[in-house]
């Protein structure tokens, strides 16, 4: 496989992770335009892991996760009464507070191989892990794309749990929620949480592989893209972001010529896509369609 | 016993309800009427916890649970439907009970009774109104509540279907149950032997305990 | 002393946000519409304004038309791509998320046009004044003028003319607007026409007392304006106006206590606790009560 191919899958692999962090927002009916702070603080927090602390990988994404999610819980707790537009500009004031703050974070420590440590612009250098334990491209690239299914995965088994159908109640209609006993608030911090930590957890992998982080990295733009994915792709599956991403990166990147213009193409096909399909390829209606075929299908 | 005691809501500076007393013993069947605007709904709401009261107090067996949030009502056995069926254009209606497989099988007469069962499959735009009012009823019903609240359920119902669904009200509701109906058209009420009481100038008459 | 000048130099700079804000929270006011792309096509216009003018070299007097045009046209684009096509209830995310998507579009677009980091932009060379020790600069006490009218002009015209009945009917219902005959289309057209306008007149008047534009600027106005107009008060017109001058305001001082890196940090916390406070605004909109929300009814 050609080293062009691989990066290509990692970088997808990579902001895969904010797609379905906003994707699992997205259920519990908001739109966040924050995921990219959880993302930048998992990267921030495995490169110290693994440098400062020198910490195992496992160990490090880890706390990318813990601590990204904590961040989201805070989030969530503070937005507990909006909603809609206010809850979009909340998150994304409080992301950008929270990159704004990594500038001021300066804590270096000279090595060997160069000095390591958060360093406010200009950003965390020598994260060695890869070239520390010789993980080749391809070797990353399993590590993170088996990471990610094995999510994914998690995610498509947990769609048929209450948990996930109650919380799409409460994304889809809050008052119908209520009158059946079910409290939005739990559904809400729970999955504003988690989307969190799966942020962090796709920002550790991050740095890890690009060896190279700065707050400027990390800026609404990222967060933006994921967003946008999630919602081209559709919520009614999990597969839905992965779609979004696919057609983004995967398609666009790819073909060379238009790489150039790419924002421009991007930005006119999903606004296009929007108007054909109005809640995302794989929208929920499409996704109870196909139920319904298929149920009709061993009844019969 | 579910108390509601002084309630009083105003609406930017209209008072729409003025002091509503009213105590529900289990098992009643009433009748709310009154003339479009009165504030019915708005009792409702505020009954089943989804509206505050700017004064006065809810006492659900000698706990005040004025201030509690829509779903702890809900948990404590208070349900309701609602004016406007709510359901999701995109889910199926056996995903919309919210309930288990279990329970469907446990009550295949009454969803029978219902004509839901041709439906379950079907989504909600392929399906008559009177039976998206009862699977609000039955998915309700579902969860044994203590007091049950009908808002409305007449609009967009005609005469032959109003008697079905009276029938089915009838025939599916404990006597245990206690069921309030919102509606300003008779025949409903008097279909289920209610007692009817009338919200007029922002008070109800006819009552303070019901039996 | 030092203070008042501080107060003065940020309530003047606020003028800029004002506006910003004003010419979104006539989308957002009335239409119930969230246009994230307006500051983008701002940008747009000025963009091509300029290149325009690189072309045929006229005077400011010819130049600040041709960028009202291009604001107003590329304004148009967005409605017509991103809310025209969505005007139902349910529309109202997926309108604003499409319009997400244009912005990127569109900014691209303008990086295209203008893509060194900065270019400069006509000024109107309104010189600053004296007056008792302090100094206020001519262009921006221009620009809170300016502001004003057009918040009382817009407040006229939404609340006491023809059009603005039938904006607001449209707004609030467009199947009951149709039935009375209007032409909804043409209505939401106008109305984000109007609303490119006066973003043209903002963009110039706020560029031209930079005099220059670097291609964040789109971006610029997209936060500031809804920075501004949340402090004011989402949707209300009044609330706009204020809340940019605030806002100008409240940076000022906090880039003067604690240094000019300050100035967006000060912008999102002040977002930030405004929102967790007291999401209505300086004019207290409402925004949710008792699971009702404005056009809910149980």
């Amino acid at each position: 496989m050609s080293l062009y191919f691989v990066t290509i899958l990692t970088n997808m692999t990579l902001i895969s992770f904010i797609a379905i962090s906003a994707y699992l927002i997205l259920i519990v009916g908001e739109v966040s335009f924050g995921q990219q702070a959880f993302f930048g603080i998992g990267a921030y927090i495995t490169a110290t892991s693994t440098t400062l602390l020198g910490l195992d990988i496992v160990i490090a994404l880890f706390f990318s996760f813990m601590v990204s999610a904590s961040f989201a819980l805070v989030l969530s707790v503070l937005t507990v009464r909006l909603s809609g537009l206010y809850f979009a500009v909340a998150s994304l004031s409080f992301a950008e507070l929270l990159r704004l703050s990594l500038y001021k974070i300066e804590y270096t420590v000279e090595t060997s191989s160069g000095t390591i440590g958060p360093n406010g612009p200009e950003g965390f250098q020598n994260i060695r892990w890869i070239f520390e334990n010789n993980i080749s491209p391809e070797n990353f690239l399993v590590i993170a794309l088996s990471s990610l299914l094995a999510f994914i995965i998690f995610l498509i088994f947990m769609e048929s749990s209450k948990l996930f159908k109650n919380a799409r109640l409460v994304g889809k209609d809050q008052i119908v929620a209520q009158s059946i006993g079910i409290r939005p608030f739990f559904y809400r911090v729970g999955f504003i949480t988690l989307a969190g930590g799966v942020a962090g957890f796709g920002g550790g992998l991050f740095a890890l592989f690009n060896t190279y982080i700065e707050p400027s990295m990390f800026g609404i733009m990222l967060g933006v893209h994921g967003l946008a994915y999630s919602i081209i792709g559709g919520l009614g599956y999990p597969l839905g972001p992965l779609i979004g991403v696919f057609i983004d990166i995967g398609l666009l990147e790819s073909v060379r010529f238009l790489s150039e213009y790419r924002m421009i193409l991007f930005g006119g096909l999903v606004a296009a896509i929007l108007i054909i399909f109005p809640e995302g390829i794989i929208s929920p209606r499409l996704v109870s369609r196909i139920k319904r075929k298929l149920v009709k299908k061993t009844n019969a | 016993m579910l108390e509601l005691k002084g309630l009083k809501k105003l609406f930017k500076g209209i008072t729409v309800l003025n002091g509503v007393d009213i105590s529900i013993k289990q098992g009643t069947k009433i009748g709310l009427s009154g003339g479009n605007g009165t504030g019915k709904s708005t009792l409702l709401n505020i009954a089943t916890g989804f509206l505050t009261p700017e004064e006065g107090a809810i006492i659900l067996n000698g706990d005040n649970i004025t201030h509690f949030e829509a779903w702890k009502f809900a948990r404590l056995g208070i349900k309701r439907t609602f004016q406007k069926v709510r359901f999701n254009e995109a889910l199926i209606l056996k995903e919309q009970l919210y309930t288990s497989d279990e329970m469907i099988k446990r009550n295949l007469d009454m969803l029978k009774d219902a004509g839901l069962i041709d439906y379950l499959y079907a989504f909600p735009n392929e399906v008559p109104l009177p039976i998206l009012r009862k699977v609000e009823v039955i998915r309700a019903l579902l969860e044994c509540p203590r007091y049950l609240f009908l808002d409305e359920p007449s609009a967009g119902m005609a005469a032959t279907d109003l008697h079905e669904f009276g029938e089915f009200l009838k025939e599916h509701i404990d006597a245990d149950t206690c069921l309030v109906v919102v509606e300003h058209r008779m025949e409903l009420m008097k279909k289920i032997d209610a007692n009817i009481i009338e919200l007029r100038d922002g008070k109800l008459d006819n009552g303070n305990i019901i039996a | 002393m030092e203070y008042i000048q501080i107060s003065i130099d940020g309530i003047l700079y606020g003028s800029s946000y004002s506006l910003i804000a004003l010419g979104f929270s006539l989308v957002f006011g009335v239409m119930r519409r969230i246009n994230l792309a307006y500051g983008s096509s701002l940008l747009l216009g000025v963009a091509i304004a300029l290149w325009v003018e690189n072309k045929l070299n006229t005077s400011i007097i010819f130049f600040i038309p041709i960028v009202l045009f291009f604001c107003s046209l590329s304004n148009l684009y967005v409605e017509r791509f991103c809310f025209a096509p969505h005007n139902t209830k349910a529309g109202v995310v997926v309108s604003m998320i499409s319009s997400f998507a244009i912005w990127m579009q569109l900014d691209e677009i303008s990086s295209q046009l203008l893509p060194d980091r900065t270019h400069s932009f006509p000024s109107l060379e309104i010189s600053t004044f004296e007056f008792g020790g302090l100094f206020f600069r001519g262009d921006q006490i221009l620009n809170i003028f300016i502001a004003f009218i057009i918040s009382a002009v817009l407040f006229m015209a939404v609340y006491k003319t023809k059009y603005g009945i039938v904006l607001r009917a449209v707004s609030n219902s467009a199947d009951t607007a149709k039935l009375m005959g209007c032409n909804t289309n043409l209505v939401n057209s106008l109305t984000f026409i109007l609303a490119g306008i006066l973003g043209g007149i903002a963009a110039f008047l706020v560029l031209s007392t930079e005099s220059q534009v670097t291609p964040l600027f789109g971006f610029w106005c997209t936060v500031k304006g809804l920075v501004a107009m949340m402090i004011g008060g989402l949707g209300s017109l009044t609330g706009a106006f204020w809340g940019g001058l605030l806002l100008g305001l409240l940076e000022a001082h906090f880039s003067y206590q604690f240094g000019p890196v300050f100035r967006e940090i000060t912008t999102f916390s002040i977002l930030l606790i405004v929102l967790i406070i007291r999401p209505g605004g300086l004019m207290g909109v409402n925004i949710y009560k008792d699971l009702k929300s404005r056009d809910e009814r149980i």
